[in-house]
């Protein structure tokens, strides 16, 4: 009893496990007969959230709260996705699967390499600019982006593995104050995903890449500039590319056209007035009304299945992930550590603005996946990989408190 | 299941998942706050955290006296401006004149910033050249300041550095100085005690003498050196330099 008092994570972990393990229990009911993979689900979706929360930590140097935090969502992920589709429930359980040991190799990475990431970072940057060129030439054009291509049946979207290699530059150029290469790499990043039309993407990268630089050299002009100029390139795509206005068009009146353009907002609209403040009940309702509502909508089924009230949880806990996030980078030790920290928690966090923002019409809709949740291997491994990185930073910073407490203790003894 | 019964089940349970919901939150919110308070405790707790030493002001100006102790980070800007991780509000010194970055082991790497240069023990250091390496007790001459880095106790060495026992402390007394001590400067660090002779073998027998003297700028000689006999360096002409302020008081002392 005393233990748990103690340990604030104990009784979070256990009331996730709890909330998963009946929510599995009750999805798997739902048919006759009774789904023998939901019961499995129940059982292994909690029991990897205590591996993942309480055991892992001790083999893994890991910040605890974030990892419950990051699996709750991916669990939710699966969760939401099982109750709507069994098979890519299941996928995505795969996905998570493969996601932990991405994860854990990325905090490896970040603990082993340390400050040593200049040849990393040379290798980096052509490969990755070789990566997202690769869409252009062998990619196929899917909902009016060509973001994605093919690779013996398993689809890749290069956008989202690019994104962890651009956070490695930018951090590791701007800690050096080199602006050439970091500037070079930003704006070709930028204008490959415009040609590729995926103005979400470019829309993360350019306000990660903004971030970084405000916060490596507080340089408010520039960073204003900056503003300016992706203001006035938002413009300029309104006037270049016709689905931006008809975007736009949809955002401000989505009702003019809501049997075509504006059907996807209207049904998302429509589902989470129809959840109310407790939802409508998990597994019930209609969520595949809704164009993509496993990927890009997925906000809105959760709030049709479980409410308003937990659809602000859900909110908050991406805010409670956002400002661990920035715990860590404040307390890091080295500009790169603390800039690769804060350029995780800002793709997290912009990403998670403009997705959520985009489906309660806040803001016009982007084709962006809901961090952690939506459906898809590449964009969960990905947002895991960020946990990664960010994890590393946290533990380096807890072996930095350790090693000040050592050196405290040095300065202590008698005769110093 | 029949769905009559799975709809009434699954709306019952929609209270329970909002309130499972509310605690998750409620808990992960109390965990960050508890974490903020025990991060605030280790901080106040351990005020040198994240500093690797001092520089030690030997030449200023009115703004920054003689004697005043400026914490050195692991990394960081110097220059002029408040917003600098090191602030030297002097003459000569440019908003943003170098960055540095201590490497455990090495030493602190000096980087002037684009048409700025700087001095490490004489050697002078351009932008883009090759980057000044200063070590404990070296001296770094920016505009017209003048300071020397001093470090923490086992950062600039192997950090398996031996604790050794204490010598018995005695009063300080007064000793003759060598005939050459204007020209020693402090070039290397060789050990994190003063009595292990870090000044080579006269000097050595020298400070073999007074071990031990308070903390705080008048625990040293004008040019920052732990227990040396005050100096006065030819600096530029500048207005009379004001009284140095009290050393800030820190729980732990981590000064060798």
């Amino acid at each position: 009893m005393a233990k748990s008092a103690r340990d604030p994570g104990r009784m979070l972990v256990s009331v996730v496990m709890l909330f998963f393990f009946s929510a599995f229990i009750l999805i798997a009911c739902k048919d006759s007969p009774l789904e023998w993979e939901g019961f499995a689900l129940a059982a292994a979706v909690p029991a990897m959230l205590w591996i993942g929360a309480m055991v892992l930590p001790r083999l893994f140097p890991a910040d605890k709260l974030l990892l419950t935090l990051t699996n709750f969502l991916c669990a939710l992920g699966v969760l939401i996705l099982y109750s709507t589709n069994h098979e890519r429930g299941l996928q995505q359980a795969v996905y998570y699967g493969c996601g932990i040991p991405c994860m854990l190799i990325c905090i490896l990475l970040v603990r082993w390499i340390k400050n040593r990431w200049k040849w990393p970072v040379r290798l980096l940057l052509p490969v990755s600019l070789a990566l997202l060129t690769l869409p252009l030439i062998i990619g196929r054009e899917t909902n009016g982006a060509r973001n994605w291509f093919y690779i013996g049946g398993l689809s890749v979207q290069p956008s989202e593995m690019v994104k962890l290699s651009l956070l490695l530059i930018l951090s590791h150029y701007m800690s050096r104050r080199r602006m050439l290469p970091w500037l070079f790499f930003s704006v070709c990043c930028l204008g490959l995903l415009m040609l590729q039309k995926d103005l979400g993407t470019a829309l993360i990268y350019y306000a990660a890449t903004l971030f970084l630089f405000y916060a490596s050299t507080s340089n408010l002009p520039l960073t204003l500039l900056g503003l300016g100029g992706g203001a006035g390139a938002a413009v300029l795509g309104y006037k270049l590319f016709a689905h931006v206005k008809v975007r736009v068009a949809v955002w401000l009146n989505p009702w003019s056209d809501y049997e075509n353009a504006g059907f996807q907002i209207v049904q998302a609209l429509m589902a989470i007035a129809s959840g109310g403040l407790f939802g409508m009940g998990l597994g019930l309702g209609e969520p595949r009304v809704i164009p993509v509502y496993y990927t890009d909508m997925i906000f809105a089924v959760i709030c049709e299945q479980f409410g308003i009230i937990f659809g602000l949880c859900v909110l908050l806990i991406y805010v409670a992930l956002i400002w661990r996030g920035f715990t860590i980078a404040m307390s890091a030790r080295y500009s790169f550590h603390g800039l690769l920290a804060m350029g995780c928690t800002v793709v997290i966090a912009v990403q998670t603005f403009v997705i959520i923002g985009g489906v309660i019409k806040l803001i016009p809709l982007t084709g962006v996946t809901m961090p952690f949740v939506s459906y898809g291997g590449t964009s969960l491994v990905s947002s895991l990989c960020l946990v990664g990185l960010l994890q590393g930073v946290a533990s380096l910073n807890e072996d930095d408190l350790r090693e000040d407490a050592r050196l405290a203790a040095m300065g202590e003894e008698p005769g110093i | 299941m029949p769905s009559e019964l799975y709809e009434i089940l699954a709306q019952g349970a929609a209270y329970w998942f909002a309130f499972l919901g509310v605690i998750i939150v409620w808990r992960s919110f109390a965990w960050l706050r508890k974490d903020g308070r025990l991060r605030r405790k280790r901080v106040r707790q351990l005020p040198d955290a994240g500093l690797v030493g001092e520089l030690v002001v030997l030449c200023g100006s009115s703004e920054l006296p003689e004697g005043t102790l400026l914490p050195l980070p692991k990394e960081g800007v110097l220059g002029s401006y408040r917003g600098c991780d090191v602030t030297v509000p002097c003459p000569g010194v440019a908003g943003k004149h170098l960055t540095f970055r201590f490497e455990n082991g090495k030493g602190l790497f000096i980087e002037p910033w684009v048409r700025q240069e700087a001095l490490v023990d004489g050697e002078p250091v351009v932008h883009q050249g090759r980057p000044g390496l200063m070590y404990h007790g070296s001296r770094l001459q920016v505009g017209e300041a003048m300071l020397r880095m001093r470090l923490f106790v086992g950062v600039s060495t192997a950090r398996s550095a031996v604790v050794q026992e204490d010598p018995p402390v005695q009063e300080p007394v007064p000793v003759a100085l060598p005939s050459d001590w204007r020209e020693q400067t402090l070039t290397h660090h060789q050990a994190i005690r003063p009595w292990q002779e870090p000044y080579g073998e006269d000097e050595g027998a020298f400070r073999e003498a007074e071990p031990y003297a308070p903390y705080g700028p008048d625990a040293y000689g004008e040019d920052g050196i732990y227990g040396e006999e005050p100096r006065r360096f030819e600096a530029p002409s500048r207005e009379a330099p004001a009284e140095a302020p009290p050393p800030k008081r820190r729980l732990f002392s981590r000064r060798r």
